[in-house]
């Protein structure tokens, strides 16, 4: 973990109120799926850095999508090439790299964001990814997941792939595909919903969590979250933890 | 040049200190850089039994500043001396040990305890506005201060620090009640209580409503405060409350403080309490200043 000063290579609008970053630096460290970084955002009265899950990441650059949702992402969206931002990475435990032989992966929305880097981790398995969107213009990465293993996009309204839930997708092919293993990220009923779907199966699952941060360290104990009856720090004891421990 | 300050018997490399609930034990951001190259460093405010804390949201962003409502999450006391306080005693700088709790006696009980350890001072906290036990109800009144000054002096045998709050009527009479009740240095101002709102769901945005405001956005309250309460006592103040800058640091050191902490800007900048340390002489240099004792007090008024 270090904090670099990266150059802007690429801000760009991936659909509707998304947006893909790119940054360059020297000696960029290794990162493994599901970590996360803290970038400083432009206006000067906006003092927290901003938690965002790592898309991909080489030896001298690494890349994010955010959305716009309030003055800080907002301001994100002005950075041009060249432009410098402070980021602090990799930070987070990520997910861990697993003994078994086939795993599913289960993304929504900008969840999706961390996942990629999780299943190339896991290249070694059967990896089948179910990534939901609420409609077609909202989806995101095709090209990038299609490469890290078989991919199901789903629609909540059925305008693109498989219409449902990503859940829905995965139950469909629970029995014939027998995951040992799931990890998950996306909005908290569809984690709730693969919790409860892993578990009933008998199926190690691992869920990303999100929570409002501060330090992005460990030290100020703000994004806390109920893991096993106790408070955990998501930024430094997460942000990826078993499902049977959280959303209890 | 010089930068090394006095406080309660110790000698500070320099005047910065770290504020407490900002820093962890010091471990997170010894990582990125050896902490012992700091003046002193306050750990999380400890109580007698470990606390989770506060549920739901406990942080927010204003301009120029956060809202917190952390709520004395820490791993009580025992932990503590047991797990972090070697490791920063292991650093060459001053360790303070950080306190709360809801009645005088939980005050007593623990810093009795930690004046058994060789933490090097003791901070007060009667003004954590997060917890409805925190101290605070010690925190609000002069006659409170006073009282739990008083009793916890009579069990402290290390130097101790009363932190004040800022969410008072008059700091003066306040850091006077403090002084009389036998602290040996005040640390001001801690966070003034504010309000996050959100606006879609008509809710408050923190889970406990009310949240601590810190950073850059207090700084023009905290150094009034520190002004008027060295005005109206004779211990030494350290002063803190959006701290970013060496020359932040001058700022307080002018209006009456001895040493100063960096809070809120460690959250943002991982290195801010180090780099404000490190540009300290070039601050020195640029306003013609050899020695920081100099400055203590020396503000020009009228």
């Amino acid at each position: 973990m270090k904090d670099y000063t990266a150059k802007v290579i690429a801000n760009e609008k991936l659909c509707d109120g998304a947006y893909a970053l790119m940054l360059e630096t020297e000696g960029m460290p290794e990162v493994k799926g599901g970590q996360f970084a803290m970038l400083s955002v432009p206006p000067a009265d906006r003092i927290l850095r901003r938690p965002l899950g790592i898309v991909t990441a080489d030896d001298r650059t690494c890349s994010f999508i955010y959305q716009i949702k309030g003055k800080g992402t907002e301001a994100l969206t002005r950075l041009t090439f060249g432009d410098t931002v402070e980021v602090m990475l990799p930070l987070g435990n990520g997910f861990p790299k697993i003994e078994c032989e086939r795993l599913a992966v289960v993304g929504g929305g900008f969840g999706v964001a961390p996942l990629y880097l999780a299943a190339k981790d896991n290249a070694d398995k059967e990896v089948r990814i179910y990534n939901g969107f609420a409609t077609k213009s909202q989806i995101m990465l095709e090209g990038l997941f299609s490469e890290a293993g078989k991919l199901t996009v789903c629609t909540d309204d059925g305008s693109y792939g498989f219409h449902g839930f990503p859940t829905q997708a995965l139950e469909s092919e629970l029995d014939e595909f027998r995951p040992q293993a799931i990890f998950c990220c996306g909005p908290e009923p569809l984690m709730r919903a693969v919790k409860r779907i892993g578990e009933s199966r008998g199926i190690t699952t691992y869920l990303s969590l999100e929570q409002r941060m501060g330090c992005g360290v460990g030290a100020c104990l703000t994004c806390t979250c109920k893991v096993a009856g106790h408070n955990k720090r998501v930024c430094k004891d997460g942000p990826v933890f078993l499902s049977t421990e959280v959303y209890e | 040049m010089n930068t090394a300050v006095k406080l309660c018997g110790h000698t500070l490399k320099n005047p910065i200190m770290t504020a407490s609930g900002t820093f962890g034990f010091g471990r997170e951001y010894d990582e990125f850089y050896d902490i012992g190259r700091l003046g002193g460093i306050v750990g999380k405010g400890l109580t007698l039994a470990p606390r989770e804390g506060n549920d739901g949201v406990r942080i927010a962003e204003t301009p120029s500043g956060i809202l917190n409502c952390v709520g004395l999450q820490n791993p009580g006391v025992e932990y503590f001396i047991e797990n972090e306080l070697p490791f920063m005693k292991s650093k060459d700088t001053v360790v303070v040990a950080n306190v709360a709790g809801s009645t005088v006696s939980d005050y007593e009980r623990i810093v009795e305890r930690l004046s058994d350890t060789d933490v090097d001072m003791i901070e007060l906290n009667i003004s954590c506005p997060n917890v409805k036990s925190g101290g605070m109800a010690f925190g609000v009144l002069p006659s409170g201060v006073e009282e739990v000054t008083r009793a916890v002096r009579g069990k402290c045998r290390k130097p101790l620090i009363v932190k004040l709050s800022p969410n008072v009527a008059n700091i003066a009479d306040n850091a006077k009640a403090a002084e009389l009740g036998g602290a040996d240095a005040l640390s001001l101002i801690n966070t003034i209580t504010g309000m996050a709102v959100d606006l879609k769901s008509r809710k408050p945005l923190l889970g406990n409503v009310t949240g601590g405001l810190s950073g850059p956005c207090v700084k023009p309250v905290a150094l009034r405060m520190v002004r008027q309460a060295y005005k109206a006592v004779s211990v030494p103040i350290i002063g803190l409350g959006g701290i970013e800058s060496a020359e932040d640091v001058l700022e307080f050191m002018l209006c009456g403080a001895t040493a100063v902490q960096v809070g809120t800007a460690n959250i943002h900048d991982p290195y801010a309490a180090l780099r404000i340390a490190e540009d300290l002489t070039n601050a020195m240099k640029k306003y013609k200043i050899t020695d920081v004792n100099e400055l203590i007090g020396a503000l020009i008024e009228g």
